[in-house]
């Protein structure tokens, strides 16, 4: 019986002195993996058109239908995305995203990409739908597009 | 050759009759072959060759009997190449194989030749989601192309306003060009080029001049040509889905609206589904913008003081009861008329009259607000066989002969004007337009008669052509009082030989003569008549004509032969089945029947009145006078049907209290002392009654406009608080009363309405009348007829809220022939005015050679036109005195 108990505790011994696997957040926050799904981007072409041409592919493809995507026709004189069709409305509900990733593999365009920003947290509920504003990137990341 | 046929496809062995396409045998196999290019409505063409599947027929022996081998099973022959389904007909011991490696080898080379210069485009694609090509390629291409080189490209173009044109994404399936043409008559469309650079396009590649109705862009089983309408509006799997029935005309039909939240974004007909199917005119297509309008009422509206003030429904209610009390209390229940309801639903046409009838006892109620004279209830019902079965609409396609009477079907009913068209392309149909105009089914290009009588001669042509037809003998199977009654109606239209009614019509004698020789001959006729004569003057006189052609002409005796009445809206039917009439009760019982009034008196418990009510004329004229003290107006622009506009004034002035249901605040509204906001086609349920006689169930669409309500619960509310204890929970609590009670309606559930609801008859139908009509007096006074019609692109006051429509339908034109404008001095695009007995008109002139000499054309459906404010017609119509308006304001071409 004292051979178990001894066993236990080399255990915890063991793990006492070894080096702590959590990280104090948030003043520290680890490296996230390269295939991490966290808030959703809307991704730009090189020449800072968007990429989205509000197709509603990801909308179907959702299984929480939590994307809601509004197109209109672009103004031939100022095009927002190539095509002549864009996202007049995008908007994520994030309170009903799994982060599944099934949008990004059904986007036809590569306009859309869950990336590595996991802080999602509010007061209100109606600021977890995330608008197109909040979700395109900005014009300095034109061509961007995350590795997978 | 056996009327049947026996075929085995993947195995499933159907019996289908002879001249059965493959395609639709495997539809009834339940077996999938893919189409692109074949159509329900159109002929065989075998474009695309999707449907290419491996056919084997039986070998036969020298015998001529099917070979068998040692097995003893039947020694098939397959064909040496696949075959298009859609081409093939049925033989009898034919085998299909629409699975095996050839089969499925030969799809994919199809497959992948269609798609070898298709963009990928269904990102930005209006038809991804719902596009054939896409689920196709999905089941059967490959997903890999072999294709390296570049593909064709062609310029997208906008032709005209409602349809785009992509023609990068066609397969030249030719599905639009053969519609627009087979269909809708209007040969549109055409393919430009030959092979890979084929084109789709209008012939002069200019904005499409047609009807604008659409059709080809439902037909396009690609998104080559898509609605600019719904440009980019929403994906297929965004939308819910209602089927409806088109509020604008009595053709009745499907209308699947697509909501996105609360709006309605599309109408589309629906394959399989409906009398229309797939089809749907402009109005019916794009018609729907109304519903949404921001200025539609929202709160009743009381009079007080000066203006019409917001309040609340209940307070709304009380006041309207608390009025009408006082009203009938003061002078009688006959001070009291309801107007209007044409546009209600069945259910709620019945709780009107009932309203009028139990509640308040009087009989003046008329949905037959344009009406210009009295016409009995019952003379439509006559004119179209006294409740015998009418044909559907699909089976008035297959007549031989059809004669249009007065109506310019493209205005008034455009479905019915399709089925013609495609009769005739299709089926060997023949037409006699008679109309003053040429129409469109007038034009040469239908191959039909066009008996363009003199405008004030409808009694003397119907005359002619019934005498003209009693001298072809007597038909077969007329019922025994009208066999009885003929000799009487020869001698009545002896005098009218076709060169004394050549001499009053116009119309040549031999014209007349062969018109109603075909009509007495065809084996299948039909008679087709609507609001040109019904709201004529003299319309109780033209109506008994039509009965007696009808009958002398075998129209209403012979097998699978009508004559249809197409009414001015798409309820007009059943406002008439429901006694929406002032001397008929619902089912045309007469008001003075004791017997017949009984089961309605026990079940209302209420004494009916005996004495048969006032007609929509002269409620005008008697509340003008002060006769009537309280009206009631549902779904009526009045001040604009009303025969007379001064009239009309003049009554709503005189009223003591005016009730208006209304989704806008019409002028009509404006007059009145309470307004009760009402919901649209698309937010109610009921049955609507087309002019086949169809019962058909129209669902809601969308949930009511905050603060309205249907028609019914108005209804309802006035009559609980004039102390009556109803208590119907839903519009189908309405239809059950209906079916215990009314004739022809008895024993009808309201589970049996959808998806295509049945057509009512009468287990008796009502006696002949028969008689030659009598002609109006001549209208007094110099000048042109004035012609009227309804207009493709408007129809009603609901018409001319939304964008499109009104834009389609331009601005409207007073239509002179060339000739008489040289006459009067004016040219194409001049103002002129029209002055009638009781007022004048402006507008600009158009010239026209379609339209009769010594006449003016002026479509009555546009906002701007407001024939009533020039006069009543009366005797045989309307003259008006047209000059040049004094200035000469040139307005754009
Ligand atoms: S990650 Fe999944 S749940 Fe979240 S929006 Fe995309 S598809 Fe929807
Ligand atoms: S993000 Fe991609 S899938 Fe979604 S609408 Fe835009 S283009 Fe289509
Ligand atoms: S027509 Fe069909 S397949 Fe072609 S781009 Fe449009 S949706 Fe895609
Ligand atoms: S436009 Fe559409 S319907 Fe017309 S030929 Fe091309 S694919 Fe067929
Ligand atoms: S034909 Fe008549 S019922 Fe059909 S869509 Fe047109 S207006 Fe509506
Ligand atoms: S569907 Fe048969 S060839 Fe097109």
């Amino acid at each position: 019986m004292l051979k178990e108990m001894g066993q236990g505790l080399g255990v915890t011994l063991q793990n006492l002195f070894r080096k702590p696997f959590t990280v104090l957040y948030p003043d520290e926050k680890l490296q996230m993996l390269p295939r991490f799904r966290g808030l959703h981007i809307l991704t730009r072409h090189e020449d800072g058109l968007e990429r989205c041409v509000g197709c509603e592919l990801c909308a179907v493809a959702c299984p929480a239908d939590a994307i809601f995507v509004a197109a209109a026709e672009n103004d031939p004189q100022g095009p927002r995305s190539h095509g002549e069709r864009y996202a007049e409305r995008y908007e994520i509900n994030m309170l009903r995203c799994i982060f599944c990733g099934m949008c990004e593999e059904a986007c036809p365009e590569d306009a859309i990409y869950l990336e590595k920003n996991y802080e999602l947290s509010d007061y209100q509920r109606d600021a977890f739908i995330y608008t197109k504003d909040e979700l395109l990137v900005p014009s300095e990341k034109a061509g961007y597009l995350p590795q997978r | 050759m056996s009327a049947t046929c026996k075929v085995t496809i993947d195995g499933h062995t159907i019996e289908v009759p002879a001249g059965t396409l493959l395609t639709d045998a495997a539809r009834a196999a339940d077996v999938h072959v893919p189409i692109f290019c074949s159509h329900q409505k159109l002929p065989p063409l075998g474009a695309c060759r999707i449907c290419v599947v491996e056919v084997g027929l039986p070998r036969r022996g020298p015998d001529g009997k099917p070979a068998l081998d040692s097995a003893g099973t039947p020694v098939v022959t397959w064909m040496p190449k696949p075959q298009t389904a859609c081409t093939t007909y049925v033989a009898d011991g034919m085998q299909v194989r629409t699975t095996s490696p050839e089969a499925v080898t030969a799809r994919k080379g199809v497959m992948e030749f269609l798609l070898v210069n298709h963009p990928l485009d269904c990102p930005v694609c209006d038809e991804g989601g719902e596009c054939q090509l896409q689920d196709l390629a999905f089941a059967f291409g490959a997903d890999f192309s072999r294709m390296d080189e570049a593909k064709r490209t062609f310029v997208s173009e906008d032709l005209g306003p409602v349809v785009k044109k992509e023609a990068n994404r066609c397969i030249v399936c030719m599905r639009c060009v053969r519609y627009c043409d087979e269909i809708m008559g209007d040969d549109a469309l055409t393919a430009h080029q030959r092979g890979v650079r084929t084109e789709i396009s209008s012939f002069d590649r200019q904005p499409l001049d047609c009807e604008q109705c659409g059709n080809c862009i439902e037909v396009c089983p690609v998104g080559a040509l898509t609605a600019l309408p719904y440009r980019f509006k929403a994906r297929p799997w965004d939308l819910r889905q209602h089927i409806t029935v088109c509020p604008y005309c009595a053709n009745g039909c499907s209308v699947r609206l697509g909501v996105r939240g609360m709006e309605i974004l599309r109408a589309r007909g629906t394959e399989h589904r409906g009398v229309n199917q797939e089809y749907l005119c402009v109005r019916g297509r794009f018609g729907y913008e109304f519903v949404n309008d921001a200025e539609r009422l929202s709160s009743p509206l009381v009079r007080s003081g000066g203006s019409l003030t917001p309040t609340g429904f209940d307070a709304a209610v009380d006041f309207a009861a608390a009025r009408l009390r006082e009203v009938a209390a003061a002078h009688g229940p006959g001070a009291v008329a309801f107007l209007g309801g044409e546009k209600l639903n069945l259910e709620e046409a019945y709780l009107y009259q009932k309203l009028a009838r139990a509640v308040l006892g009087t009989n003046h109620v008329d949905a037959r607000t344009r009406f210009t004279a009295r016409l009995p209830g019952e003379a439509v019902l006559r004119a179209t066989g006294g409740g015998r079965p009418l044909l559907s609409l699909e089976d008035l396609g297959h007549a031989e002969e059809v004669l249009v009477l007065g109506d310019d079907l493209q205005g008034e009913s455009p479905f019915a004007q399709a089925v013609l068209v495609r009769g005739q392309h299709q089926a060997g149909l023949h037409l006699t337009i008679a109309h003053p105009r040429r129409v469109k089914l007038a034009r040469p290009k239908f191959r039909g008669e066009w008996l363009a009588y003199r405008p004030g001669s409808e009694a003397a042509l119907l005359n002619g052509l019934v005498r003209a037809a009693l001298e072809r003998g007597t038909p077969d199977g007329l019922p025994s009082d009208v066999a009885a009654g003929l000799p009487a109606l020869r001698q009545a239209v002896a005098e009218w030989t076709p060169a004394r009614t050549e001499q009053a019509t116009g119309v040549p004698a031999r014209a007349i003569e062969a018109a109603a020789a075909r009509l007495a001959q065809a084996r299948r006729r039909a008679i087709l008549f609507g609001r040109a004569f019904t709201e004529h003057p003299a319309a109780a006189d033209l109506l008994r004509g039509i009965e007696s052609l009808g009958w002398a002409s075998g129209a209403l005796s012979a097998a699978r032969s009508e004559v249809m009445y197409i009414g001015p809206q798409h309820d007009s039917q059943g406002a008439l089945d429901m006694g929406l009439v002032p001397d008929l009760l619902p089912g045309y019982v007469p008001v003075g029947d004791a017997a017949g009034r009984k089961p309605f008196e026990q079940q209302w418990a209420a004494t009916l009145p005996a004495e048969p009510g006032l007609s929509a004329p002269e409620i005008l004229r008697a509340a003008a006078e002060g006769r009537i003290r309280a009206l009631w107006i549902v779904g009526d622009e009045w001040l604009r049907s009303a025969p007379d506009r001064a009239l009309a004034e003049q009554a709503l002035a005189a009223c003591d209290l005016v009730v208006v249901s209304e989704l806008f605040l019409t002028e009509t509204a404006r007059r009145a002392h309470v307004v009760f906001p009402v919901c649209s086609f698309a937010e109610k349920e009921g049955v609507v009654v087309n002019c086949e006689r169809r019962l058909q169930r129209a669902a809601r669409a969308i949930a009511p406009k905050r603060g309205t309500r249907p028609d019914w619960e108005v209804f309802q509310a006035v009559a609980r608080a004039l102390g009556v204890r109803w208590s119907f929970r839903t519009a189908e609590d309405v239809f059950r009363e209906i079916a215990r009670l009314v004739p022809g309606y008895r024993g009808r559930s309201w589970a049996t309405l959808v998806p295509l609801g049945p057509q009512w008859a009468l287990e008796a139908p009502a006696a002949a009348t028969l008689g030659a009509a009598r002609e109006g007096a001549p209208p007094a006074g110099e000048g042109l007829w004035l012609l009227s019609g309804g207009t493709l692109f408007l129809q009603g006051s609901l018409s001319h809220r939304g964008r499109l429509l009104p834009k389609l339908a331009k601005a409207a034109r007073a239509r002179l022939h060339p000739a008489e404008a040289r006459r009067l001095g004016v040219a194409e695009g001049d103002a002129v005015e029209l002055a009638g007995p009781a007022g004048t008109l402006r507008l600009p002139a158009a010239l026209d050679v379609e339209v009769p000499e010594g006449s003016v054309f002026v479509p009555y459906a546009h906002a701007e036109v407001e024939l009533n404010r020039l006069g009543a017609p009366a005797g045989a119509g309307l003259k008006v005195v047209v000059r040049p308006a004094r200035v000469a304001e040139r307005v754009g071409a």
